[in-house]
């Protein structure tokens, strides 16, 4: 269950990314209502599932899903270009947070 | 400005992460409130500077620098020092976020360029439209 808990949390990761990029700075009501409502579910979900994963864990697939998730739909809604030294950047990026994650549990 | 805005974000990022990690799901009051404040000030700044950057990008810096910064307050603060992994990962990440900083800049007037470009002097353009003499 903590793994379901887990994926949801990610899915309203990256809509709370997303509606936050259409917010212009929280000056935009309906996006700003969406993206608060949606990081209050997504940090939820997460805590739900930390109470049984463990944080390291938890935490870095939370993220690298919600990177991987905006990035492909950015791209998708907001038309963003994704050039070969993007790509490079974000492996390099969601691989040191894994890495980080990794070598402090041990 | 955008990414100043990115790097406060991330810095509320780094108090968020730290304390989230001791709602313990939301049963503490102390840290839920510190949570929400920092989670509230993150995403603030968050979207000031998505005002100008990529959303993609804006978002992975955030949580990329996030984790970065949580991670090594909680070596330092629990002392448990930085091995060969973690100094890899971090510079994987420092190099990753310097890099999409860089491709980000959409051609500025080059005013600081010290020579112009020469011209092509390499002989080879033209040659695919050139007539092929018999």
């Amino acid at each position: 269950m903590a793994w379901t808990y887990l994926f949801i949390a990610a899915v309203f990761e990256v809509a709370f990314a997303l509606s936050t990029n259409a917010t212009k700075g929280f000056t935009r009501l309906w996006p700003s209502i969406t993206a608060v409502a949606t990081t209050i579910v997504s940090v939820y979900f997460l805590s739900l599932s930390l109470k049984t994963l463990d944080v390291s864990v938890g935490y870095t697939i939370w993220t690298g899903l919600g990177s991987l998730g905006t990035v492909t739909f950015g791209a998708l809604i907001y038309k963003e270009r994704i050039t070969m030294a993007k790509v490079i950047s974000f492996m390099a990026i969601i691989g040191g947070v894994v890495g980080l994650k990794l070598s402090a549990g041990v | 400005m955008a990414w100043i805005y990115l790097l406060i974000a991330a810095a509320f990022e780094v108090v968020f992460a730290l304390s989230t990690n001791a709602t313990e799901g939301f049963t503490r009051l102390w840290p839920s409130l510190l949570t929400v404040v920092t989670a509230t000030g993150g995403v603030f700044f968050l979207s000031l500077a998505l005002k100008t950057l990529d959303v993609g990008v804006g978002y992975t810096i955030w949580t990329g620098l996030g984790s970065l910064g949580a991670l090594s307050l909680g070596a330092v603060i629990y002392d448990e020092g930085f091995g060969l992994g973690k100094v890899v990962s971090f510079l994987a990440i420092v190099g990753g976020v310097i890099s999409l900083k860089l491709t980000d800049r959409p051609a500025p007037p080059s005013a600081d360029s010290p020579a112009p470009t020469p011209p092509d002097t390499t002989g080879t353009a033209g040659t695919a439209g050139a007539p092929v003499a018999h």
